[in-house]
């Protein structure tokens, strides 16, 4: 059993909606490790949090931290410490009084406080901040301080809620690098919801993609990269989504009860021949991706070298590489 | 394109523009005019220079009415303030159904004089449900009465409510389930979360609420108390009616009128004041 965060068959349904928000989601995060969940919008991965935070009650399965049981246990008895969106802090207090909230609500003596909240800023770097507003704060500092709030508690696994979707990309990127570096000091581990993919696999040692409350893979965004467990997983991972053909379109041979394979754009090239159109191609700068219309309409991206390539030429293609899927979508290995 | 843009705002407010000075400004002008002037409507005004202010301030009825206005205001203010809180938070906890809701703000749309014609019934003595619980006139009390024009009034928390309940919607609830991780009780969400944060929009209210409060005044205690018993309900704009209309006084009406004016802009300048020390600096 994992001294971190582990959730088992873990189901939940609102009580408005017939269909379960999350449905039998078994998990696990070792201290020191980041899990990235991922999922489009009503996937369940925030209510998947707001059930390990104690902010929500499963309807059946159980929520472990630090190895102990705390299915049952209200928010604040669980050792948690939880960043939401933007980093929300209390507008109205200051940056001493968000980080010491929790202490202040529970009655702990102020100096006991005083100390505690110096010592955990002190460690973030923002001992400056601590007489300031929310308002008055850069969008990194914001970040800290919440981080900080967090901090304060030691808790044993920290609960992010999409925390950087409010910053411009700039800031993301910085952000995220110094989340990274908080989130693995001292051995704690740290469940990062987020509904981009990219930020997913930059940010999590491994991925778990949810998909209408469903855990549909969980593994590192190698695997989940060089082999999605299913057809979704392939099209919602990288860069550019995996094309799904019938082997047929592909041209490759498959084995008896292969319905479809995936293909990657670097895994095609480009061959003599005019069967394909090409309809649009994608200039990245540091790669060139075109998109073909086979002739059954099937559309296939493909990383080109070439920089004659135009909208409307007709070419050949190869594919070297595959992943075959079964007719439910289901990955054949 | 900027000077355009004005010229157009100013040609669509030039109606109202209009309108309001004709009947709100230049009104209001003359009528602090005839604050200095002994005037009975009939024989020409007469200068009075700052006698009629000095007559007014030395009236024991003014000091009378002041004492029923501020009773009114330091208790139907708050009621109306915090009922259209407490139903706000129902209403957004989702235990307020929509029905409710309705019956909440119904009495907002009722005209003040029909409102007042009910509570007449209500609190008849012979027939009124109150005034039968009671066992007893209602009206004929100082503070029976007092009470009665601060009940009905308060049933004009429609609107307030209204507003508290937009703004409390447009709180994140991000900061609620904060304060829940970080183990405040629903009580301390609500001392140190919801209510800091809904803060100046409460002092916006009460002081919209005194100045409405002012004008609120007058139906009720004319039509249903007539200021009685011994000017208990006597409030300043039913003390300018009955000095300027009925005792035919319009100088020192006038003179009142101004007193019940700016001591309403002091009340409300006074509450800005507080909504900008109480929201969070930027």
């Amino acid at each position: 059993m994992t001294q971190g965060l582990a959730v088992e068959q873990l189901s939940f349904a609102y009580a408005a909606e017939g269909r379960p928000a999350l449905a039998d989601v078994s998990l696990s995060v070792e201290p020191g490790e980041v899990l990235a969940v991922v999922g489009p919008s009503g996937s369940g991965k925030s209510t998947l949090l707001r059930l390990v935070a104690g902010l929500l009650t499963p309807t059946s399965g159980t929520v472990r931290l630090g190895g102990v049981d705390v299915t049952g246990s209200s928010p604040e008895r669980r050792p948690v410490g939880m960043v939401f969106q933007g980093f929300a802090l209390f507008p109205h207090l200051s940056v001493a009084a968000n980080v010491g909230f929790g202490l202040t609500v529970r009655r702990t003596p102020r100096a006991d406080r005083d100390r505690r909240v110096a010592e955990v800023a002190g460690r973030l770097g923002i001992g400056h901040l601590l007489e300031r507003r929310p308002g008055q704060l850069s969008g990194g500092e914001r970040q800290r301080v919440a981080l900080a709030r967090a901090l304060l508690r030691e808790p044993v696994a920290f609960l992010l809620d999409e925390p950087l979707s409010a910053l411009d990309p700039v800031l993301r990127t910085a952000a995220r690098r110094d989340l990274d570096e908080v989130l693995r000091a001292d051995g704690r581990c740290a469940l990062h919801v987020t509904h981009d993919q990219v930020e997913a696999m930059t940010l999590g040692d491994r991925v778990a993609l949810l998909r209408e409350g469903r855990l549909e893979q969980v593994g590192t965004p190698r695997e989940l990269y060089d082999s999605p467990a299913t057809t979704y997983v392939a099209t919602f991972v990288g860069t550019h989504a995996m094309s799904l053909l019938s082997p047929a379109e592909a041209g490759v041979g498959v084995p008896a009860g292969i319905a479809t394979v995936g293909v990657r754009a670097e895994h095609v090239t480009l061959a003599a021949g005019d069967d394909a159109e090409v309809v649009a191609v994608e200039d990245l700068g540091h790669e060139r991706v075109a998109e073909l219309a086979l002739p059954t309409g099937t559309r296939l991206r493909v990383r080109v070298d070439r920089d004659d390539l135009r909208r409307g030429d007709r070419t050949g293609f190869l594919v070297r590489e595959h992943t075959c899927f079964d007719a439910g979508g289901a990955r054949v290995p | 394109m900027r000077s355009r843009y004005r010229r157009g705002t100013l040609l669509l407010g030039a109606p109202f523009a209009l309108g309001a000075l004709l009947l709100v400004v230049g009104p209001a002008v003359v009528t602090a005019g005839y604050a200095f002037t002994s005037y009975d409507g009939l024989s020409p005004a007469e200068w009075n220079g700052l006698q009629t202010f000095r007559d007014v301030l030395a009236d024991p009825e003014l000091h009378a009415s002041l004492r029923s206005t501020g009773v009114f205001l330091a208790l139907a203010v708050p009621v109306r303030v915090l009922g259209g809180l407490l139903l706000a938070l129902l209403a957004q906890s989702g235990r307020l159904s929509g029905a409710t809701r309705t019956a909440v703000f119904a009495p907002a749309v009722l005209p003040d004089p029909a409102t007042a014609l009910i509570w007449l019934w209500v609190v008849n003595p012979l027939y009124g449900p109150l005034g039968l619980v009671l066992d007893g006139p209602v009206l004929v009390d100082r503070w029976g009465a007092r009470l009665t024009v601060v009940a009905l009034s308060v049933f004009a928390l429609g609107e307030g409510f209204l507003v508290t309940l937009a703004a409390r919607r447009e709180l994140p609830p991000e900061l609620d389930e904060l304060a829940r991780v970080e183990g405040a009780s629903a009580w301390q969400r609500l001392r140190r979360v919801t209510l800091p944060l809904l803060a100046p929009v409460l002092l916006l209210l009460a002081a919209r609420d005194v100045l409405a409060s002012m004008t609120m005044a007058l139906v009720p205690t004319l039509l249903l108390t007539r200021g009685g018993p011994l000017d208990a309900t006597k409030t300043l704009p039913l003390l300018v009616y009955e000095r300027g209309f009925r005792e035919g006084e319009l100088g020192e009406g006038a003179a009142l009128a101004v007193l019940t004016l700016l001591l309403g802009l002091a009340a409300f300048a006074v509450a800005l004041l507080a909504v900008r020390l109480l929201r969070p600096r930027h």
